[in-house]
């Protein structure tokens, strides 16, 4: 038996052991695809050819991952940006509206428009209570009213 | 996510997940098998873990689903060779390329192998991982990962010697 053959059946025992290193497996696949092996071994040539496929097929996915991975980076490290702005939008928004409502307490609105002017406030303010106001005059003649 | 930060994020979980596998199984030697699928899968999609809200959740859930998993098998055991040989026809009835149909066959028994042994042989044989580093991955001990890969290689060699002898005759 040639030392080749020899050391091909060792690696053949070693590696259903599970005692091979990956180096070792990629020279028995090698072997297995590229040299004529002992008669009693010959059985594992699919075996090993299909391996060797199989890991070529593997490590080409790993590549194509390996490059496509920075896209997805990207897409990961948005997203707490996104977040950030739309916090800050609602903060902003919701500070506005308090300060429309609540600034300023002295405030009429006339036609939709806001005005904040003191003297007309007090004008509108005492037109309106005005309007709203009874007179002893007007109580007398409601209750004395048929 | 690399080898390091997985060991440091991820390996403190292994404890409570074999306790949680343990209550399921009822044994240790096959809590410790779905503890190590789970920590594979886990380092599989190992780019997409800093997404998830909780790993630690997501590695509970995986434990669970995979003891459901075993549990269920372990009623129905595995494809036999009948089904494996049927499987193998059906796919390739022609047989117009042995070689191809070679392939078939080993993907096939290789498929019908227990869901652990199958990862050892992708990460060994496919994927090009060193017994040392899938035991860093698993957490546990190199011996056991030869062990276990040892165990699939044996039974991918014992169903394929019997398909060809079956086929022979």
């Amino acid at each position: 038996m040639s030392a080749i053959h020899e050391t091909l059946e060792q690696l053949v025992e070693k590696y259903f052991e599970g005692l091979t290193t990956c180096e070792e497996e990629k020279e028995l696949r090698r072997l297995f695809a590229e040299t004529e092996v002992p008669e009693s071994l010959e059985v594992y040539r699919p075996l090993f050819a299909y391996l060797e496929s199989e890991s070529k097929s593997a490590q080409e996915e790993h590549t194509q991952q390996n490059n496509v991975s920075p896209i997805k980076q990207k897409r990961f490290r948005l997203h707490p940006f996104i977040s950030i702005a739309a916090g800050m939008l609602l903060i902003l928004g919701i500070s506005g509206i308090w300060h429309t409502l609540y600034s300023s307490s002295d405030a009429v609105w006339i036609d939709g428009k806001r005005y904040t002017d003191q003297a007309l406030v007090q004008q509108q303010a005492q037109a309106a209570f005005h309007a709203v106001s009874f007179t002893e005059e007007d109580i007398l003649l409601t209750l004395f009213e048929e | 996510m690399e080898l390091r930060q997985f060991k440091t994020d991820i390996l403190p979980l292994r404890t409570r997940l074999l306790q949680q596998a343990h209550t399921f199984m009822g044994n240790e030697p096959d809590a410790e098998d779905v503890v190590q699928e789970v920590m594979i899968k886990l380092w599989n999609i190992r780019r997409e873990l800093p997404e998830y809200r909780s790993v630690e959740a997501l590695a509970v859930t995986m434990t669970r689903n995979l003891c459901i998993d075993q549990l269920r098998k372990r009623k129905e055991n595995h494809y036999s060779l009948e089904q494996i040989s049927v499987a193998s026809q059906a796919d390739n009835p022609e047989r117009d390329l042995e070689r191809k149909d070679e392939f078939q066959l080993i993907s096939n028994i290789i498929a019908s192998l227990p869901p652990l042994q199958q990862a050892m042989i992708r990460m060994k044989d496919m994927e090009g991982y060193e017994t040392e580093e899938i035991a860093s991955i698993t957490g546990c001990q190199p011996e056991t990962i030869r062990s276990n890969l040892s165990r699939a290689r044996k039974k991918v060699r014992e169903v394929y010697l019997k398909m060809k002898l079956i086929q022979k005759n």
